[in-house]
């Protein structure tokens, strides 16, 4: 950032000469820096699954979760900024509140996403300062299949087939890619996805490192659970061998 | 209040549902409703339930305004969102008492929710041992009187069928099995039909088991004795 200093950068509320927000890009740093976090759309569900740092043995089992239920349907995860990515989650939850208030029915999870953007976005317009966080949220559904939304800390909200944040998302975005990701159920997601997270990882840096996964398909009718501590275990264990076996013909 | 205030309230339901029945037995709950709308005594439309499944745990039948009974669903509904927000279900005991307080509320308001609500469940006593779990059946009447009763007929039935509910809990007590408090449930609903012209033969019998949860009734049929119609002076 060669701008950097020259004023523009002290507030969301005033664009740089050319163009740029620059409190916004710093808080896309706070996404770009965290652990990575990856969420595949596959044949039958989606996975989403997340490197945390666990900085004290002290900490009970998964203590300071990244992935939650919106409502029954809706799996949320957020990285970057923890108390950010809280607070959005708590918004979302507010808003899957009202929705089902009005309407006597689960909100949908593009509706859900498209909230979190707008009440992010008025957070890159220099009234305070902007999320520091970003936030995947996932379903699946007979009608509609999987969907995966981003919201992004400057409010941008797409929809993908897969997609990774964090330290290591270039690599595992190359990962991905290699996948038939079309053609993989949720099983095969699990493993192939903790393998990705653990092929990213940098040996010298990341220690003390725990997966976490959510997923939502056909297997779980539609509604978003954490995935159970032995299915995670399982991957992790598959994923160690696969590595290994790599390794030796390398 | 304000001067014209009586204008915005329920001063009278509309479309109601009359008499639950519920009663425990040694491992649950069973719960009676029959399956007509009224619209005053006119029976406006049939096959429609007045038991709602909360959770796994917790089932409310409920007696009187249909449209204010669906709007407590709702509100019920993302209650159990709520607590689900920090991992727990809500209970038949919670539930009362959040729904005494509401009804409370709205009564000292001077503007009552329309419903006699029966709240039946199993109590988890404690987390993943269900042996332990205890029945509850919990009333609120549309003014927020709040009680907990081993068994209850509310609308008419209150006049009509405590005693005799009553008479057939004391012969077993706790011991009392599904199949004989169902039995008492059915006799009760024939009483009931015969005295209470709102009340319908169609009816369902819902059920929350503590190992089983929650298992809503199938639609059921008594046609009863009418020979006693006879005695009756007004009768043609």
């Amino acid at each position: 950032m060669s701008s950097i200093g020259t004023g523009y950068d002290l507030a969301a509320s005033t664009f740089s000469p050319d163009g740029r927000i620059f409190q916004v890009e710093y808080a896309q740093k706070a996404v770009d820096n965290a652990g990575t976090m990856i969420a595949i759309r596959g044949k039958n569900g989606i996975v989403m699954v997340a490197d945390k740092v666990i900085s004290s043995k002290l900490y009970t089992d998964n203590a300071n979760p990244r992935m939650f239920n919106v409502n029954d349907n809706v799996g949320v995860g957020v990285s970057g900024n923890y108390p950010d990515g809280f607070s959005l989650k708590n918004y979302a939850y507010g808003e899957a509140m009202k929705w089902l208030k009005d309407y006597r029915e689960p909100m949908p999870v593009q509706n859900i996403a498209n909230a979190v953007a707008e009440y992010i976005h008025i957070h890159t317009l220099g009234i305070s300062r902007p999320f520091g966080a970003g936030a995947y949220f996932i379903s699946w559904n007979k009608q509609t299949g999987g969907r995966l939304f981003l919201v992004e800390p400057s409010g941008l909200n797409y929809e993908y087939k897969a997609w990774a944040v964090g330290k290591h998302r270039q690599a595992a975005k190359a990962e991905i890619e290699k996948l038939k990701i079309d053609e993989l159920d949720v099983q095969q997601l699990v493993k192939e996805a903790a393998r990705i997270i653990m092929a990213v990882r940098d040996e010298n840096k990341d220690k003390n490192v725990q997966i976490e996964m959510g997923w939502v398909g056909e297997h779980t009718d539609g509604k978003y659970e954490e995935v159970p501590s032995e299915v995670v275990t399982a991957a992790e264990e598959w994923a160690t061998a696969k590595l290994d076996e790599d390794d030796m013909e390398d | 209040m304000n001067a014209h205030d009586e204008l915005q309230r329920t001063l009278n339901p509309t479309c109601t549902g009359t008499s639950v029945i519920a009663l425990q037995y040694k491992t649950g709950v069973v719960v009676l409703t029959d399956r007509v709308v009224s619209y005053g005594k006119m029976a406006r439309y049939k096959n429609v339930s007045r038991q709602y499944k909360v959770n796994d745990n917790v089932l409310i039948a409920f007696g009187g305004d249909h449209a204010d009974f669906h709007w407590l669903q709702n509100v019920i509904e993302r209650q159990v969102l709520l607590w689900k927000r920090f991992d727990q279900d809500i209970g038949p005991k919670a539930l009362h008492g959040y729904l005494t307080s509401l009804l409370y509320g709205r009564r000292c308001k001077m503007n009552p929710i329309w419903n006699t609500l029966v709240v039946a469940g199993v109590e988890e006593e404690e987390k993943n041992n269900k042996e332990t779990s205890t029945p509850f059946i919990g009333v609120i009447t549309q003014k927020g009187c709040a009680y907990q009763v081993k068994h209850i007929a509310t609308g008419l039935g209150a006049f009509l069928l405590n005693q005799a509910v009553e008479d057939e809990w004391r012969k077993k007590g706790e011991d009392l099995s599904r199949e004989d408090a169902e039995a008492v449930l059915r006799k009760s609903l024939e009483l009931t039909i015969y005295h209470d012209c709102v009340a319908d033969n169609e009816f369902e019998i819902g059920r929350v088991d503590a190992t089983e949860g929650v298992v809503l009734g199938k639609e059921e049929k008594v046609i009863g004795d009418w020979s006693i119609a006879e005695t009756n002076c007004q009768y043609e």
